[in-house]
């Protein structure tokens, strides 16, 4: 099963006044957070399992959490990699993120593509900030909602949201309250509020989340008129 | 095991449950596309089928003579720790919704636990780090030997035959201990599973990393192969990258065609998950990928 597959029941509407809510986001082909999650081991097919395998697993285990902090969340590269291969590997990975969460927040994903695409030298200044958060935000087991939402509000903070993302940005609101230090912090209880998006006023509301739901059962953002 | 090792031709697909000809990777965006096609066999990604609800274009599949193999990417058989019950299971429920007589997996790492005080990183982190995408394992003898145990593992409770795709890898592990084709056959020969080869992959890990690309596809176990992929790329920061997002390369059919003339006819599939061309494109591709390939094509 997918993370990415929409919620059940939870009914939202945004209105921004360029047409219909975006389509439900098919599922992607990574090995996102909705696959595996480390369980208990299998039982071994034959009991050969010895001290050897063991010793063997622990060592392992630093040198692939060494491996996979430095590819994904921007830990110092202690290993010995080659240089553009990482940096070509890093950026591989950022890009692959950025396509999943287009799934979800399409306007933010291909706003910033369209930046990343500009030729080397020329400022680019959303797209850095973005591969910067990547870097000191490794993907999360949340799930893409929470990592959207974390993006959105950190590049609003620093006031590098690109426009085509209005309607992302106007949706994180129906889950996240979005204080303006660049965090993103989950709705819970009912809410009604008047907020500013892009310079925008927007009037976002929900009903607040069911007691023990993922999501929040019904919410709404709209783009005041100016 | 030497890299330019010739293998008997002809037994490329002796192994294969499948069907030797053209098959299709299923994705929803190109399925009413997808339907009018006459492949050899069809390949679903397994995290994104429902098991309980499969989807009609696929139940249709499902319901005909053409073979749908459930090919997984959350598994991580390359990790340190065991492969995750939960996920076997979620395999052999979709292999089963799907009737495969296959299922398949990649020989590559999707997450690590991390500990708290890891050298080199103050970054306040989860316990598990997921990479998002299937990252290179260390051609070790530690990492050999634990993924040997994790893929009999897996084949414990496994109820299909389990084939193994290595993958392409922008950065490889520093000081490998061995040649990936002598990993690849080793691990291979020891849980006698089957191959996945992804010639594109083969071809993208040998143009960066300055290898012979046919050499390193005779130094993987042909004998084993179950089904080939071919995908598309392109070049970013000056490496070629494997984005299933672009047409296939000319080189990369090229080293299919190689690939072919020396095994004979092979279930082989493109991949292509995203930015689809416009259909006559689409067709064309799939068309020149057979003629290499020396396979019927499927097209309307």
């Amino acid at each position: 099963m997918s993370a990415d597959r929409p919620g059940g029941a939870t009914r939202r509407t945004v209105d921004d006044g360029t047409g219909p809510a975006p389509a439900p986001a098919p599922a992607d082909d990574h090995p996102g957070p909705g696959g595996a999650r480390p369980g208990p081991a299998c039982s071994s097919p034959a009991p050969t399992a010895t001290a050897a395998l063991d010793a063997a697993r622990a060592r392992l285990a630093r040198e692939q959490a060494a491996f996979v902090a430095t590819l994904v969340g921007g830990a110092e590269d202690v290993l010995g990699l080659d240089e553009r291969g990482l940096e070509a590997a890093r950026r591989g990975l950022f890009r692959k993120r950025l396509h999943v969460l287009g799934h979800h927040f399409p306007g933010l994903a291909a706003g910033l593509r369209t930046e990343g695409r500009r030729p080397e030298g020329e400022p680019r200044p959303a797209w850095d900030a973005a591969f910067a958060w990547h870097l000191a935000h490794p993907p999360l087991a949340a799930g893409h909602l929470a990592d959207g939402a974390g993006l959105v509000a950190f590049l609003e903070a620093r006031g590098l949201l690109p426009s085509v993302a209005l309607r992302d940005a106007m949706a994180v609101r129906m889950t996240h309250r979005l204080p303006g230090d660049g965090t993103a912090v989950p709705r819970r209880g009912p809410f009604v509020q008047v907020t500013r998006v892009l310079g925008r006023p927007v009037l976002v509301w929900g009903a607040g989340r069911r007691r023990g739901a993922r999501e929040l059962s019904a919410a709404g953002a709209r783009l005041s008129p100016r | 095991m030497g890299a330019t090792e010739v293998r008997a031709p002809g037994r490329g697909s002796a192994r294969s449950p499948l069907p030797a000809g053209l098959g299709v990777g299923w994705r929803r965006p190109v399925a009413e596309l997808q339907a009018r096609l006459r492949p050899a066999f069809v390949e679903v990604l397994a995290e994104n089928v429902d098991p309980a609800r499969l989807e009609p274009e696929l139940a249709d599949v499902v319901a005909s003579p053409v073979p749908v193999v459930t090919h997984g990417v959350s598994l991580s058989l390359g990790s340190a720790r065991p492969p995750s019950p939960a996920t076997l299971d979620m395999l052999n429920r979709v292999a089963r919704a799907c009737g495969s007589p296959l299922v398949s997996e990649h020989i590559a790492l999707v997450r690590a636990e991390v500990p708290a005080d890891l050298a080199g990183w103050d970054e306040p982190h989860a316990d598990v780090l997921e990479a998002g995408h299937l990252l290179p394992v260390p051609l070790s003898r530690d990492q050999l030997e634990v993924t040997v145990d994790n893929v009999r593992r897996a084949q414990a409770v496994l109820e299909r035959p389990l084939a193994l795709e290595p993958i392409a890898a922008l950065v490889e592990w520093p000081d490998p201990q061995m040649s990936e084709g002598a990993f690849v056959t080793e691990l291979l020969e020891r849980t006698d599973a089957l191959l996945v080869l992804d010639i594109a992959n083969v071809w993208a890990n040998a143009v960066n990393h300055g290898r012979d690309p046919f050499e390193d596809c005779l130094a993987m176990p042909l004998e084993r192969i179950a089904y080939c992929h071919i995908a598309g790329g392109t070049w970013i920061d000056g490496m070629y990258q494997d984005t299933h997002g672009d047409p296939v390369v000319a080189a990369v059919l090229d080293l299919a065609r190689k690939v072919a003339a020396q095994v004979g006819p092979v279930p082989l599939m493109l991949e292509r998950d995203s930015n689809f061309p416009p259909e006559a494109e689409h067709l064309a591709e799939l068309d020149a990928i057979a003629d290499a390939a020396g396979l019927a094509r499927i097209t309307p």
